[in-house]
């Protein structure tokens, strides 16, 4: 049997499901990123689809995935929002909680960020670890960086 | 047709005409139910996603014989290099720079 990835062994230790950053979602749909991050992100997904693992995204993130379709190719509209209809990815609907928590992470300079600190606030509310390409974001939060994984 | 027309359905490509009957019967054309994955007996969704426009998707788990990595991974895909080859780059785009004066 094939050894399970570390990020996937990390999630898994944390319940199984987490929240996704925007850029991790980027890398899988994109498919552009250097082979040994594909990997990461590949191995994370791919266990989201089998089911093993569920993902939940930010209905912040979910709007900037959309931007650059609706810009510049409104076609692919679709494919993004397919993807995150897909089996074991949910999108996670603003709250108050999650406003409160964001509001705090930003009013103590956690999170400068109104967007980063919303994603954020979205995992710590749900309880989920965070996975994120943003060095400065895992630090602040403690989230999990794909970039470490590679 | 008009020539704005032509000209849009030039610049846009897309699959076979096809035309809504009067009881909401579409048919989908092969090359989207190929792409798609969906085949005879599959059920489906239909999902309102903006002016003239529906999703439809199959119930259940991923196509068979096709799972979305070979989708994104497949000529296919519209996103492929949509972003601009740099996520976090394009986050910080949308987000704004992020200030130096933080405890991180």
């Amino acid at each position: 049997m094939a050894r399970e990835h570390p990020l996937v062994a990390a999630v898994r230790g944390a319940g199984g499901g987490f929240l996704c950053d925007t850029a991790p979602l980027v890398y899988r749909l994109e498919r552009t990123a250097p082979r040994p991050l594909l990997a990461v992100v590949d191995a994370l997904f791919d266990r989201v689809e089998e089911g093993a693992l569920g993902c939940l995204v930010s209905a912040f993130s979910a709007a900037e995935l959309f931007v650059r379709p609706y810009r510049v190719h409104p076609p692919a509209v679709t494919v993004v929002d397919g993807f995150l209809r897909g089996p074991n990815v949910g999108v996670v609907e603003p709250s108050l909680g999650v406003a409160h928590g964001a509001a705090r992470l930003v009013a103590r300079r956690v999170v400068p960020r109104l967007g980063d600190a919303i994603v954020a606030a979205t995992a710590a509310d749900l309880g989920l670890p965070l996975i994120t390409a943003d060095k400065r974001l895992a630090r602040a939060v403690g989230g999990l960086l794909v970039q470490d994984y590679v | 047709m008009a020539r704005w027309r032509e000209m849009l359905n030039a610049a846009t490509p897309r699959t076979q005409l096809t035309k809504v009957s009067r009881n909401g019967t579409v048919v989908l054309a092969a090359r989207a139910r190929r792409a798609a994955g969906i085949e005879p007996g599959d059920q489906v969704v239909t999902i309102p996603v903006g002016p003239g426009a529906v999703l439809v998707e199959r119930v259940g788990s991923a196509p068979s014989g096709r799972t979305w990595r070979e989708f994104l991974d497949s000529d296919e895909n519209p996103l492929r290099g949509i972003y601009g080859g740099n996520p976090q780059a394009y986050v910080d785009e949308l987000r704004g720079p992020w200030p130096e004066s933080t405890r991180s």
